[in-house]
């Protein structure tokens, strides 16, 4: 076994009886038992649970029944999944004496369903507001690649830990950039989906005309076998060939240098150089930004009454402003996404896939958490998602994948595609990394690989 | 100062809404309210054609 073996080779492992689940199980356990004070990933880890389910699979495999296509595979969830029996903290301290869940999330049914063992909850932004997965109560999440750095957010734990090579599938949310960001920073494959097309039943609601959810993966197989599974959609046929450009104007602006010559290379290689102006994708990061701080707000109103001083200062302070924002500017927002969905609708009648940077730049360092924007150093928890804030206003499927740059830090590029057109999306991607153009690098991590395995 | 008078009324709102809070968050807030202004003016500017929305410019 190493850190980095494919949710694939795991189960099949454990299918052909070559390691059991409970063993393969036990070693997840003691691995995150000796390397995640290294970087603050598991909030919470659910050893007793997580053996037992490891039990049920193995008397499956010892019958002959079918185990699942996940059998024993180990995982974890941002800490704002419902798990039955434990609270959902949503990284709040104040959410720690709160009812235990009854049920399970949806999407860790479907995990659970398919044979998947789930192994704990991970560190995020408090409430999901921010991305940067700095903590006043959990701590901060330290990025695999380079511990002085962030790991990005709000689903920051989810991203480190498959990074780290801990457990090789998370769920994340996705409101403004949750997941692609994260997995931009660890150079991991990570997904908002369509509107609607992964539950989000059974998580603790940010922004919900917003919130999504979606897992970070290793490779863009697994990427596309995990979408399957939490979004039950049938098996995809044959696709046709993509008509791919890349975004320019707001898109193209403040992005570093290394960033811009990654997407001059994936175009290279595509062996086109069209590109496309998404409209007004200012004015869309705008509305977005809006949308989250009034329902923000509005959601936590009751709670901020009388728990104000409980919350992270600078979450609270966003969610109190987010709370008296006018309604008026909350319905222009409104109506400004109704047309900005519609000319992105007729973006795709164009091209199939549309590729831009997932954020301006590699992670920064956690000390020094400022980015440049318009030649201004302003907040990297608050503006890492410049790039993705309007997309998730368009409600389409993204995927953030690892641009393949071994021994250098992480740089992610986001694709995006119609809904529908997902199959399409995951070949385009599958045949990149094949060609070495994206793909997940491990991290330089300071110890050998196989030392506590 | 503008600001200071915007600020001022906000907090009127936040009492109206039952949130009574220390002196040391209203920094915080104002900060915020002032980035929540900046894009609160880029989607206000933005005029939606009356053919695509019922809203319309001046609506």
């Amino acid at each position: 076994m190493t850190h980095f073996e494919s949710f694939f080779e795991i189960a099949q492992s454990v299918r052909k009886g070559s390691v059991t689940a409970e063993q393969r199980v036990a070693l997840t356990l003691d691995d995150i038992q000796h390397r995640n004070d290294r970087y603050n990933c598991f909030t919470r880890v659910f050893a007793d649970e997580s053996i037992a389910a490891a039990r049920v699979v193995d008397r499956k495999v010892a019958a002959g029944e079918n185990p699942g296509v996940l059998a024993g595979v180990p995982f974890g969830v941002k800490d704002l999944f419902d798990v039955a029996g434990y609270v959902t903290t949503a990284g709040a301290k104040l959410r720690t004496n709160a009812p235990v869940g009854k049920k399970d999330a949806v999407v860790i049914k479907r995990l659970k369903a398919a044979g998947a063992i789930l192994i704990g909850t991970l560190n995020m932004d408090e409430f999901a507001y921010g991305f940067a997965t700095v903590n006043a109560h959990f701590g901060t999440t330290h990025n695999p690649h380079d511990l002085s750095r962030l790991a990005g957010g709000s689903s920051g734990g989810s991203a480190a830990a498959v990074a780290a090579g801990l457990v090789p599938l998370t769920l994340g949310s996705d409101t403004n950039g949750s997941v692609r960001v994260p997995a931009a920073l660890c150079g991991l494959w990570g997904i908002r989906p369509a509107d609607g097309a992964i539950p989000v039943e059974g998580t603790f609601p940010f922004a919900e005309i917003l919130d999504t959810v979606g897992p970070f993966t290793r490779t863009s197989s697994e990427l596309a076998a995990a979408y399957q599974i939490l979004s039950q959609s049938p098996d995809w046929g044959s696709s046709s060939s993509p008509r791919v450009a890349r975004l320019g104007g707001w898109f193209a602006n403040n992005a570093s240098d290394e960033v811009t010559a990654a997407i001059d290379h994936v175009m290279s290689c595509l062996g086109t150089n069209a590109i496309v102006e998404m409209p007004e994708a200012e004015t869309a990061r705008s509305a977005s930004f809006l949308m989250t701080a009034a329902q923000g707000g509005a959601l936590h109103l009751e709670t901020l009454r009388t728990k104000a001083m409980e919350y992270d200062p600078a979450v609270r302070d966003r969610l109190l402003a987010g709370a008296i924002l006018p309604t008026a500017i909350y319905l222009r927002a409104m109506a400004y996404r109704k047309y900005f969905r519609a000319k992105i609708k007729s973006l795709f009648e164009q091209y199939d896939i549309l590729i831009a940077p997932t954020t301006p730049m590699v992670a920064p360092k956690i000390d020094e958490a400022t980015i440049w924007m318009d030649g201004k150093a302003v907040s990297a928890r608050a503006h890492l998602g410049i790039y993705t804030q309007p997309l998730s206003l368009a409600g389409i499927p993204v995927v953030s994948a690892p641009y393949y740059r071994p021994q250098a830090l992480p740089i992610g590029l986001q694709f995006a595609t119609a809904p529908g057109r997902e199959a399409m999306l995951f070949k385009l991607l599958h045949e990149l990394e094949q060609a070495k153009v994206l793909r997940s690098s491990p991290p330089p991590i300071n110890e050998k690989p196989d030392e506590h395995a | 100062m503008p600001d200071d008078n915007i600020t001022t009324e906000h907090f009127e709102i936040l009492k109206l809404l039952d949130l009574e809070l220390p002196e040391a968050c209203k920094a915080g807030i104002r900060t915020n309210l002032e980035i929540l202004r900046i894009h609160a003016r880029k989607v206000e500017a933005f005029c939606i054609p009356e053919s695509e929305s019922s809203e319309g410019c001046d609506s």
